[in-house]
């Protein structure tokens, strides 16, 4: 992918753009239980930030930013962190996913921290898989261009 | 024609659509779009059905007593999800296939196909 | 009753800690300590009897539940064996044909696709069938692209377009069920159906949710995707997709079909009529077709659409007899099938016409092949030939003769099918270099066979099994 490098409004406007991109994503994620929101969006908006950072800088920066390899460990540890929850419940006695047993005093309390938990689990794996998905098309040369062992 | 049942003649026409261009066509981006359509359909039809006469958004507010069914709305998020994935992975699959045969034709792979293989 | 999420919980966890520990040998340690622990929770399963468990703790018909009674245990059962057999046949050297960087994705996909498959054959939410069909069938068509070769990448779009569309088709109907009754558990839908002012709205519902699972399970004439699946996939998929992959679709129909809508309802829509029909097709048609194969793992696939065949036929009867007929058959056809696809695999070639001398070269698995091939004939003393004459049985005293006619047909077209696999084995050939096959695999040969003939002679327990998962679904 060709980086436009030269047109400087774009990059300027980009540059002023993603922080608040990413800012909002974490909005929607905190704000999930309250409001419209949660970690499927929150991870939509947060990886839009990066993809629009790529498409403007260049596949090169962006992943040195947040490099692919990271990304595969983000998203399972976002998966374990929602399934740890219920693994959690289920070790305590309660059901799988009743978020009561994270403190049984004050179920209340305990629903609103084991959702956010969960959003996190789901918001982080969202965020790196789909920016996998991403950099995996964006970053493919030409098949021609390509030997056997790049592949994969 | 009942007006109130016009998500549901459009989701049919989405769902004819759909399923016609997954049938019909060879080129594999074209069936991935049709089978994209065909979901999309089923997406139209679930969120119309959580629909509440002069409800709103299901967010709780004072002064708002009647509001949209959210559970239809959370079906399709999961199935949405499952729709980008298999979207996704369908892609990768083309993208694949187009590095091995060097073509997504369908007559132009079965012809290179005829050459026995190992 | 909370260990009820265990046999899909375990595979789950497994799959993002496998990514994540990485490694080839590490991860394949992993997949196994996975799915023996999954494999010991069904087992324990047994011991605790029927039950329910809420998830998150919110109760039905508000929350997801999760239903083991008779009828999925032996389900279960199956699907964590065929994951065990699978994993025999993918030891971490033989991987190397795989074209991932990562081949811990591959351990992971296949902890997956274990986990969707025993999440289908244990949850009682309708919706929640389709979330776990998807997990499955996603992680099913990864696992067949990475097949050998670059006709598995075909075979996998194809898996895909078709598996979608029957994984929408299930999507729709659940939908029109909701929109018919506003519940999602199965066992609540079924109460509300009576009362539901929408009659056409359950009709068209139903029918697509059993159109769903009929492609899904390969049900002639939706089978196109199959032996594309089966023939082109990694030998562990190939073995775990034949020996369960099908079945707890056919599963998940059963309980749709009498869990949700009843006996009246199916009668009074003919289903028994349609089922009967498409069943005798898939005999005739997939036994055909097997003849014409000249590839073994081909040939085997369509064995299959003809044994899913069979099964439909058990179930087409509606009666307690044929359904406890079609559960033996699932979990007879599972082991042996499973067991045939361990002894194709790890062929230089699995052409037909290459098989000649495989019982000088290899006589351990030509011997299992043999005993594996009889018993999916029907032989006595065999596995095979008690769920035949039990489903023989079932379906005369139906009273459906065309069934039995067709039954008596296919099964002479087997004998043919098995005739062109089996004869080639034991003639002598120029090549008798001797084939070397992992031990691993052989343990799988040599267990798959002695079960085989095990149950042949002594089918009690297994019967008594189907008869109770039968009068739990009735």
């Amino acid at each position: 992918m060709t980086p436009k490098r030269n047109n400087a409004v774009l990059r300027v406007v980009t540059k002023q753009i993603i922080p608040m991109i990413l800012l909002f994503a974490l909005y929607v994620q905190f704000h999930g239980e309250y409001g419209p929101g949660g970690g499927f969006q929150a991870g939509v908006i947060f990886a839009a930030g990066f993809v629009l950072y790529a498409l403007v800088f260049g596949l090169d920066l962006a992943s040195r930013a947040m490099p692919a390899r990271a990304l595969f460990r983000i998203a399972p540890l976002g998966v374990l962190l929602f399934a740890g929850v219920g693994v959690y419940s289920l070790l305590k006695g309660y059901a799988f996913l009743d978020y009561t047993a994270i403190d049984p005093h004050d179920p209340v309390h305990a629903q609103h921290l084991g959702i956010l938990i969960i959003e996190l689990g789901v918001g982080l794996t969202v965020f790196s898989v789909l920016l996998l998905i991403f950099y995996a098309f964006a970053g493919r040369r030409r098949a021609d261009s390509l030997t056997h062992k790049d592949m994969g | 024609m009942n007006l109130g049942l016009i998500n549901g003649y459009a989701a049919v026409a989405l769902l004819m659509t759909g399923l016609y261009i997954v049938l019909a066509y060879d080129n594999p981006i074209k069936r991935l779009i049709g089978l994209s359509i065909f979901q999309a359909a089923i997406f139209v039809l679930y969120i119309s059905m959580g629909r509440i006469a002069g409800g709103t958004a299901p967010i709780l507010a004072e002064g708002f007593e009647h509001y949209s069914h959210p559970l239809p709305h959370v079906l399709i998020l999961t199935a949405i999800v499952v729709g980008v994935a298999m979207l996704a992975l369908g892609l990768a699959l083309i993208v694949r296939i187009y590095e091995e045969y060097g073509s997504i034709d369908e007559q132009h792979i079965l012809e290179l196909e005829r050459e026995p293989d190992a | 009753m909370n260990s009820l999420v265990l046999p899909a919980l375990i595979p789950l966890l497994a799959a993002p800690l496998i990514v994540l520990v990485g490694g080839r040998k590490r991860a394949w340690i992993l997949a196994w300590i996975a799915l023996a622990a999954a494999f010991a929770s069904v087992l324990h399963l047994f011991s605790l009897g029927d039950g329910q468990n809420a998830l998150g703790g919110w109760d039905a018909p508000v929350g997801i539940t999760y239903v083991i009674d008779a009828a999925n245990r032996p389900i279960l059962l199956l699907i964590m064996l065929a994951g065990l057999l699978g994993l025999l046949c993918a030891p971490p050297d033989r991987l190397a044909w795989l074209e991932t960087p990562r081949p811990a994705i591959f351990y992971a996909l296949y902890c997956l696709c274990v986990s969707g498959l025993a999440g289908m054959a244990s949850t009682g939410d309708a919706f929640n069938v389709f979330v776990f069909l998807e997990i499955s069938s996603l992680a099913t068509y990864a696992l067949v692209a990475s097949g050998p070769g670059r006709k598995a990448l075909r075979a996998a779009f194809q898996y895909l377009v078709l598996g979608t569309l029957g994984g929408s088709f299930v999507l729709l109907g659940v939908g029109l069920l909701y929109m018919a009754t506003g519940s999602l558990n199965m066992a609540d839908i079924a109460r509300l159906i009576p009362a539901s002012p929408l009659h056409n709205a359950v009709l068209v519902g139903g029918a697509f949710v059993l159109l769903g699972f009929m492609l899904k399970s390969a049900l002639f004439p939706l089978h196109q995707w199959l032996p594309g699946a089966y023939s082109r996939s990694p030998n562990a998929v190939a073995v775990l997709l034949a020996a369960s992959g099908t079945k707890v679709s056919l599963y998940a129909l059963c309980r749709i079909m009498f869990g949700v809508f009843g006996l009246s309802w199916l009668l009074a829509h003919h289903v028994d009529k349609i089922l009967l029909i498409l069943a005798c097709a898939a005999m005739l048609f997939g036994s055909l077709g097997a003849i014409q194969q000249t590839r073994l793992k081909a040939l085997l696939a369509w064995s299959s659409i003809a044994q899913i065949g069979y099964i439909v036929l058990g179930i087409s009867t509606l009666s307690q007899a044929g359904l406890s007929a079609a559960w033996l058959f699932m979990l007879f056809h599972g082991l042996i099938k499973g067991g045939l696809f361990v002894c194709a695999s790890g062929l230089s070639s699995d052409r037909i016409k290459n098989l000649p001398g495989l019982g000088r070269r290899d006589p351990l698995r030509a011997t299992c092949m043999t005993l594996l091939a009889l018993a999916l004939l029907g032989v006595p003393l065999t596995a095979g030939f008690v769920s035949k004459w039990l489903l023989l049985q079932a379906v005369w005293d139906s009273g459906a003769l065309l069934g039995v006619v067709v039954f008596a047909l296919s099964s002479l077209l087997a004998v043919a099918y098995v005739a062109r696999i089996v004869l080639p084995l034991w003639q002598s050939s120029d090549n008798s270099q001797p084939l070397i096959t992992p031990w691993t695999m052989r343990l799988g040969m040599l267990l798959t066979t002695a079960a085989a003939l095990l149950f042949g002679v002594w089918p009690g327990p297994v019967i008594e099994l189907c008869r109770q998962a039968a009068e739990a679904l009735l």
